[in-house]
């Protein structure tokens, strides 16, 4: 009943070289990715980076300029009956607000063409089963969301695509979407989330599709975007050049002088500087270990769309890690587990700060997938 | 919102690959179930808002009003079925174009539209939808017109109307009314697609019927043109009903007229028909964002 035809009923989404100008504007720029069934993926990038023009592309509302995207093996408009294999929460807030509730859903109970109690059902499904006979337009944000939701699962669909879904819902409601997202993949459909927000979604998605100025920077497993995160050691100590030349014959190359007498430390682990200063015979007087989390890894990753542009499409090339297409290389265990995520970008994301160049990172850190720096001119100044 | 399980039935993955019947989109695009979901999804639509009765009630006010007025002025020598012609053609139709405008342009308005676009097959389907829908609801409301323009004339002291020759005529100019209305919907739907901004398509559409197709007439008629009234699209569907009321079956007369009633018709309908096209070409090429 989903299939029309050669849909192949694979529940894929597949972006192949998708190009779209407004005008002069280029809003996605060659860009190709694919969906895989079973798994939820995460389309990240900045607001502006072309999610959500990509989404709608995916969904025929938009003609693109060049490239195509196909569901299930066809465009959109060649699903036949699309509400039942693609399920998708654009806009929370595109209803008639003089309509109820039901009355809207009962609408595209009509045009998908399902029994109408389906609308009963998504309603008790998304908590509004109260709210049923209420207009629309006293809804607050958080309802309308989960209308929207209501909405796109009318059809039973294969395919979930929700753009930004965890807008104006409260914390109850994102871990309900969270668990809900999981489950739905679960059971061997597709999710493709998208967000400007990595933290919003780290918990939630196997997969990552990041943008940044309409072109893909990074696709892959979060790990492996996690993987590509370096561990960073913070020392004070009573002779930073003498560590400097003696991690330096351990191996240890990516060192940096700080403002602070101190030495930064990439891609050695705490224990690893300690031994080394001992047998040395430097003395430590303070040391901390940090990591690049996901958060900035991201933030670097997209980071180019606000600085100003060079030379057209500089930007989209910019640093698509080293086998971010192969299979996961990662080092499990060493850096850090999901759960530890929550805590550390939970709220702090939501800053201004996460849509500004990220101002801690230029300076006292080098970008941590830049090579070697050179381990003996650093000295006390 | 608690438990976070999916779907109330059971999951659609992997037993939905190519179970559908009709190949590649447009067979089953254009099958009767489908066609008849999205005429049932836009009827629930129109009768979900107040749109349709806050347009039909001021047509029917409006057509009793004229008509009222007119049976009370007996001494302009009105016949019935003129003054039914005018309450409808000239007056009450205004709604029925309204009523189309709104139909098309509300989903724009309230961003519907992507989800009316996502729920149905193709946009040329959910046109043909709105076009059926629109033009029944511009049916009604010539049906209440019509009926209120008649309980107008009996208010007046328009007696004769409901009587003999009179009545006939009289049901004749409301019988054609109906299909006026509903081409006006139409047409209206057809523009609302094209134009999509509702205040403007609305605003542009009753400036152009009340003000502008006036000034072209009347500088036509002063131009070596002559009256081209009834091959614009206002004063065509106008003369559809007036011609009625005053060519030969039901007697009287009406000066000036340059078509009879049917061809008048027939180039209002062609009016409606380019509207159509025009917006389902639109439709077609548009980006929704």
């Amino acid at each position: 009943m989903n299939g029309r035809g050669n849909n192949d009923g694979s529940g894929r989404i597949v972006v192949r070289n998708l190009t779209k100008r407004f005008g002069p504007v280029e809003a996605v720029r060659d860009l190709s990715f694919t969906v895989e069934p079973g798994q939820v993926t995460g389309f990240l990038g900045p607001n502006g980076a072309g999610k959500t023009t990509t989404l709608r592309a995916a969904l025929g509302l938009l003609t693109p300029s060049d490239g195509e995207v196909t569901v299930n093996g066809v465009r959109y408009e060649q699903l036949g009956s699309p509400a039942k294999v693609v399920g998708a929460l654009l806009d929370s807030n595109a209803f008639h607000h003089s309509r109820r509730a039901r009355a809207h859903l009962r609408i595209y109970t009509a045009a998908i063409g399902v029994p109408d109690q389906r609308a009963d059902e998504v309603l008790a499904l998304v908590g509004l089963t109260d709210a049923a006979n209420r207009k629309i337009g006293g809804f607050s944000l958080g309802m309308r969301q989960r209308l929207a939701l209501a909405t796109a699962l009318l059809g039973d669909p294969q395919i979930l695509i929700l753009d930004e879904p965890g807008s104006g819902l409260d914390p109850e409601g994102v871990a309900w979407l969270r668990g809900f997202m999981r489950s739905f993949a679960g059971s061997g459909r597709t999710v493709l989330v998208s967000s400007h927000q990595l933290a919003e979604v780290a918990q939630t998605v196997d997969q990552v599709v990041i943008i940044s100025q309409g072109a893909r920077v990074f696709e892959g497993k979060l790990d492996q975007l996690r993987g590509d995160a370096q561990e960073r050691v913070h020392v004070r100590c009573s002779d930073p050049s003498r560590l400097a030349t003696a991690l330096a014959e351990h191996g240890v190359t990516d060192i940096q002088s700080t403002p602070d007498d101190g030495l930064t430390i990439t891609g050695a682990a705490s224990v690893t500087v300690g031994d080394v200063a001992l047998a040395a015979g430097v003395a430590i007087y303070r040391m901390a270990q940090e990591r690049t989390d996901l958060e900035q890894q991201f933030l670097q990753l997209t980071t180019a769309q606000y600085q100003p542009r060079g030379p057209y499409g500089q930007a989209g090339y910019l640093p698509a890690p080293p086998g971010a297409f192969g299979p996961p290389a990662q080092q499990p265990g060493t850096y850090g587990q999901p759960a530890q995520q929550s805590g550390t970008y939970g709220q702090p994301a939501q800053q201004p700060g996460a849509y500004g160049p990220p101002t801690q990172q230029p300076g006292a850190y080098g970008p941590p997938a830049q090579p070697a720096q050179l381990p003996n001119q650093e000295g006390p100044r | 919102m608690s438990a976070p399980a999916p779907g109330g039935s059971a999951p659609a993955g992997s037993a939905s690959g190519g179970a559908g019947s009709g190949g590649a989109g447009s067979g089953g695009a254009w099958s009767a179930p489908a066609v008849l979901g999205l005429l049932v999804a836009e009827f629930r639509k129109m009768l979900s808002t107040a749109a349709w009765w806050a347009l039909m009630l001021p047509a029917a006010l409006i057509a009793l009003l004229v008509t009222w007025v007119t049976a009370a002025a007996a001494g302009l020598a009105f016949t019935p079925s003129l003054a039914q012609a005018l309450a409808l053609g000239s007056f009450a139709a205004k709604f029925a174009v309204v009523l189309g405008l709104v139909c098309a342009t509300s989903e724009n308005r309230h961003r519907t539209l992507t989800t009316s676009y996502l729920t149905a097959p193709g946009r040329p389907q959910l046109l043909l939808a709105k076009i059926v829908v629109g033009g029944l609801f511009g049916a009604a409301c010539a049906v209440f017109s019509a009926l209120f323009g008649l309980l107008g004339m009996l208010i007046g002291g328009g007696g004769g109307a409901v009587s003999g020759t009179e009545f006939s005529s009289v049901l004749g100019v409301s019988a054609v009314s109906v299909l006026v209305f509903a081409l006006w919907a139409v047409l209206g739907v057809g523009l609302g697609t094209l134009i999509n901004n509702q205040l403007a398509a609305i605003v542009g559409v009753l400036v152009y019927l009340l003000l502008v197709e006036q000034i072209i007439s009347g500088l036509a008629s002063l131009s070596n043109f002559g009256r081209i009234d009834d091959y614009l699209p206002g004063g065509s569907a106008s003369a559809s009903l007036t011609g009625l009321a005053g060519s030969e079956p039901f007697g009287g007369s009406f000066s000036g007229l340059a078509l009879p009633w049917w061809l008048a018709l027939l180039i209002f309908f062609g009016y409606a028909a380019v509207a159509v096209l025009a917006g389902a070409a639109a439709a077609q090429r548009r980006d929704v964002t």
